[in-house]
């Protein structure tokens, strides 16, 4: 989702119909692009990732006068024809290699206009653009500029401009270096020799791409020609992003030209405003979506999501407006045909077919063992699978958890290997609860194991502690043995005179499986000074095993 | 009840005041001991009751050091007695007079001046020892006072006690304390019945023999405060996702499980997840510190490669060079939806309805809506007649019987791996609530996996609505620690 704020009025004076809220609201989820309140002045709205063209207020009107029938199939773009051309150069395609543009004419753009402006190409390339790194898109005011513009790799240090959020010229290495968007942006580039600029026939420089523009051609509410530039390296995705925002000010009453792209060895006219052709089988349509709906019914709620269709025999053929970006497969035309039709407004079927249920192994182990701890009065806790390393040590773990290359804090940096470290932690913020407390928890663990597929692999474990004056082996043991009887599991218990356990007061539990001896987990009291690393103040009696 | 314990309730009937144990001792002319625990034994069946008196005592005598005090003299007299009446004598010449075992010596030089017996002087280089008295010390006069007794340490002065218990020369033991008692209603009731006695619990022996038969049982005190004992108790968030399981399973959906580590191909890879998606970025999930993973099935692994560079099944695909290196690293799973996609690949025969219940793990801030760790609810519905109103069915039909939603409304959403996509609401006491999502998984994750058939699937996040049944304000409060809480829920 992405989260895109437009002014009410605006949006329902560009819609030109009379809308009650609770209508609107709804529309807008239909269109997807929800929001939650729509009672006051600025809606905040929910883009879902498929739809960067709904960026924009007029980009939502387009699609609610589809919704409301106001308008229906593709919106007209009428394109003029500029002079403006672009020459790409070799070593600036090498690091960025397309680039797509177009001219603004009547921009007529208020102080508010140019604010929801920025704010669409920032979304745009945060994005659909994917952090620019996928495209990247620049505005600039015309009227100082002199076309033909090249786009050019530079040195470093051959070049400067004042960059956009600065008083001074600055080289194309100060500017990675010392300004903010070239440090967020530098990544991008710096692997190169030379950096891709937009210069015009003065060199005059437009932008650092796709780091940022110079401040002589900044786009303001003045601006009334404007050229718009998008560099990347996928085509189809950067002409469906040129054509949201040339929509986008042919909506608005602005004339939208062309310009001509010179690559060294061909030549593109830009954007390409042609529909995408798109067929898809009638029959296929209604078998996936389970219902009976006419070729023309169909049409019909294709036109309400703006794609125009005609049809031969069975095949529906239909043309979808070029800022739409999210076509990969005739299934993505059944989804314009539910929300077409409405997906509130379909009958749900009940469910017609019968399968047998079950629990999975690891559910029903943990049933059983359930039943057993908790008719020993032990309380059940559930702890998280992300945890705290330091934990792990404090309890002398036999196997280290495992850590998480980007923690959102020390508090969760591992995943757990073991179950008591986070026992021993429920132990330790309970001091004022009142004595004894039995706690167990059955949870997954992940071990490592280099044999498996994911070199990991998930233990169930039981993990029991006993926390009173009398705690003791005996107890835990006990636990123990009815818990091995209850999975039918043959164990014996050898020494193990190591932390955590008291000396002669600790064990491990070890099982004969196929003949060879395995240690599948411990039991003990737990030795003073471990308690003492959790402030606990009385004796402790603890089983850890392997389940599963 | 034995004869002494009749006498004993008979000498109590008709009292008005309770009965000093030693006095009543006397009346039914037996040893107090034997009375004591006869006491004891009718307390416990609720005949009497005994009240302790207040004062208690101790008693005293002289231990082992004090008896060869009191029988010869102590090492400050022995000490003193080498020294002529008024006259001095050089400490080394009086300790050889004297016989001094070490031990002696110490309390010799810590109680001669102290008992006015001598003075220590110091004469040029020497120590001299120079005559005060010959009368009897405090000490003496204790030892001589208590002797051989052993007696209640009120029959001495205090001087004379704290004298011996400051010198250590005393053993001392609590006397009992004095004990009153009255006969009960049950006791009187007894006596009036004749009944031999009152039975306080029913034994298997007087089960075999038929003693019941002719036995009374004793009343209980019910006013009597009983401490409860402390149960264990399940989980309630845990029980809550039980509950889910079952419902699942009445509806004919079979569990399974996956890995919690998992590669990134499985995590997103097979689900058509594009390897820039946003959800992939580094703030989206968690890499674990772990060597890169390896997919067994390597035609798969081919596949999903095609899938996203050149696109499978009439797709265009994604368009970009696939890297291995991507697929190959181990992340926390970030949904569920990625042992659905395992379920697929083992290639069992449609109809085919399998659910997971998860951890799922996302970076995320931690604040009382939102947390890193949480409990994904996921499953699909394989067949060959699967469509979109049948997922809508499933859907609804969750929401209802399984969270006892009142009411449900869809809204069209976007996932990479479904189309058409779905998001439900659910009005819960209430209120709206986002459920989770759906949708049919696309062609392109479907020939990948070569699965022929249409798969419904559903992902529902489970905390939010849990939140809502158990009450809870705090989305951590779920996993609470606060064993009082859990004790109490």
């Amino acid at each position: 989702m992405v989260s895109v704020t437009v002014k009410k009025a605006y949006l329902l004076g560009l819609l030109n119909k009379k809308v009650r809220d609770a209508e609107l609201e709804e529309a807008l989820f239909q269109v997807k692009a929800g929001s939650d309140d729509v009672s006051g002045e600025e809606l905040s709205l929910e883009v879902t990732g498929d739809r960067p063209d709904l960026l924009s207020a007029e980009g939502v009107a387009r699609a609610l006068k589809g919704y409301f029938g106001v308008e229906k199939g593709i919106p007209s773009l009428k394109l003029g024809r500029s002079d403006v051309s672009i020459h790409v150069e070799k070593e600036a395609a090498a690091i960025r290699p397309y680039l797509v543009g177009a001219v603004i004419e009547h921009a007529s753009l208020s102080e508010e206009d140019v604010v929801d402006l920025f704010q669409m190409q920032e979304k745009l390339d945060m994005t659909h653009g994917r952090k620019r790194r996928k495209i990247s898109i620049g505005l600039y005011d015309m009227r100082i500029l002199k076309p033909p513009f090249y786009f050019r790799a530079f040195a470093p240090d051959s070049i400067h401009f004042i960059p956009l959020k600065s008083d001074r010229k600055m080289t194309l290495k100060q500017i990675l270096e010392h300004h903010d968007k070239g440090k967020a942006y530098a990544h991008l580039v710096n692997a190169h020799k030379k950096y891709p600029c937009l210069v015009d026939a003065d060199k005059e420089v437009l932008s650092l791409v796709p780091v940022i523009n110079g401040i002589s051609t900044s786009v303001t509410a003045k601006s009334n020609r404007i050229f718009i530039d998008h560099t990347g390296s996928d085509l189809p995705a950067m002409n469906a992003s040129l054509n949201m925002l040339c929509q986008y000010f042919a909506d608005r009453g602005a004339s939208v030209k062309t310009v001509d792209v010179i690559y060294p060895k061909h030549k593109l006219t830009t954007p390409n405003p042609t529909p995408q052709k798109m067929n898809a089988s009638i029959p296929g349509i209604n078998r996936m979506l389970g219902t009976d709906l006419s070729s023309k019914r169909m049409i019909s709620c294709l036109e309400r999501q703006r794609i125009s269709a005609s049809v031969t025999g069975t095949q529906l053929h239909c043309r979808i407006p070029a800022y739409r970006a999210d076509f990969m497969h005739p299934v993505d035309l059944i989804e314009e045909v539910a929300m077409g039709y409405g997906y509130n407004a379909f009958e749900v079927k009940r469910p017609s077919i019968f399968t047998k249920g079950s629990i999975s192994e690891t559910t029903r182990l943990t049933d059983s063992l359930e039943d057993v701890m908790i008719g020993y009065g032990f309380q059940q806790v559930a702890t998280y699978i992300t945890t705290k390393s330091a934990q792990s040590q404090k309890t002398h773990s036999d196997v280290p958890g495992i850590r998480i290359l980007n923690p959102v804090s020390e508090e969760y940096s591992s995943v757990r290997s073991r179950l008591l470290p986070n026992m021993m932690d429920v132990l330790s913020k309970n001091t004022h609860a009142s004595y004894p407390q039995k706690l167990f928890e059955i949870g997954e663990v992940v071990v490592a194991d280099v044999s498996a597929e994911t070199k990991t692999r998930n233990e169930l474990r039981l993990c029991a502690v006993s926390a009173h004056s009398e705690a003791h082996l005996t107890e835990s043991a006990s636990v123990l043995g009815a818990i091995m009887q209850v999975l039918d599991r043959a164990f014996r218990l050898e020494r193990f005179n190591q932390l955590p356990f008291l000396e002669g007061r600790g064990a491990t539990i070890v099982e004969s499986l196929t003949g060879t001896s395995r240690i599948t987990g411990r039991v003990g009291e737990l030795h003073p000074r471990v308690l003492e690393s959790f402030h606990i103040e009385v004796p402790v009696a603890v089983f850890e095993v392997r389940v599963k | 009840m034995n004869e002494l314990g009749r006498s004993i309730l008979a000498a109590l009937n008709h009292q008005d005041e309770p009965m000093e144990a030693g006095s009543l001792a006397s009346k039914v002319h037996a040893d107090p001991h034997a009375v004591m625990s006869a006491l004891e034994s009718l307390k416990l069946e609720g005949l009497v009751t005994l009240e302790q008196g207040k004062e208690r005592s101790k008693t005293i005598w002289l231990n082992a050091e004090g008896m060869s005090y009191y029988k010869e003299a102590t090492p400050e007299r022995r000490l003193a007695n080498v020294i002529k009446k008024g006259g001095k004598i050089e400490l080394k010449e009086a300790l050889d007079l004297a016989r001094l075992s070490g031990h002696e010596k110490n309390v010799a030089f810590r109680w001669a001046a102290e008992e006015e017996l001598l003075k220590f002087e110091r004469d040029g280089q020497q120590t001299v020892l120079r005559f005060i008295s010959d009368k009897r010390t405090l000490t003496e006069q204790a030892l001589d006072s208590l002797a051989d007794l052993k007696v209640d340490e009120k029959a001495l002065s205090t001087d004379i006690v704290s004298n011996l218990r400051k010198r250590h020369l005393l053993e001392e033991k609590e006397s009992p304390k004095t004990v009153f008692v009255s006969i009960t209603e049950n006791g009187t009731r007894l006596l009036r019945a004749g009944v031999k006695k009152l039975v306080t619990q029913l034994s298997p022996h007087m089960l075999k023999d038929g003693s019941w038969r002719k036995a009374r049982f004793q009343d209980y005190d019910l006013k009597t405060v009983v401490t409860s004992l402390q149960a264990g108790k399940r989980h309630s968030y845990l029980r809550f996702i039980r509950e889910i399981k079952d419902a699942l399973i009445s509806m004919g959906f079979q569990e399974s499980d996956g890995p919690i580590a998992e590669l990134e191909f499985w995590n997103m890879d097979v689900l058509f997840m594009p390897q820039d998606h946003p959800a992939r970025d580094i703030h989206d999930v968690f890499h674990l510190d772990l060597p890169p993973g390896k997919v067994s099935d390597e035609k798969l692994w081919a596949r999903v490669q095609r899938a996203h560079e050149k696109g499978l099944n009439g797709s265009r695909g994604w368009g970009y060079e696939w890297n291995q290196r991507f697929a190959r690293r181990i992340v926390l799973r970030s949904q569920t939806t990625t042992v659905s996609a395992r379920a697929l690949s083992k290639k069992m025969t449609p109809p085919l309805r399998v659910f997971c219940i998860g951890r799922v793990f996302r970076p995320d801030q931690i604040d009382w809506k939102h947390f890193i760790e949480f409990n994904q609810c996921e499953g699909i519905v394989a067949d060959e007649n699967m469509n979109f109103r049948e997922l809508l069915g499933y859907l609804k039909t969750f929401a209802v019987e399984v969270f006892g939603a009142e009411a449900v409304r869809f809204v069209p959403s976007y996932f990479p791996f479904t189309e058409p996509s779905v998001e439900m609401y659910a009005k819960v006491q209430g209120k709206w609530t986002e459920v989770g999502g759906a949708g049919m998984f696309r062609p392109e994750m479907l020939a990948a996996l070569q699965c022929d058939v249409p798969v419904l699937a559903w992902g529902l996040g489970l905390d939010r609505l849990a939140m809502k049944k158990l009450g809870v304000t705090d989305i951590r409060e779920l996993f609470s620690q606060d064993l009082n809480y859990l004790r109490g829920v």
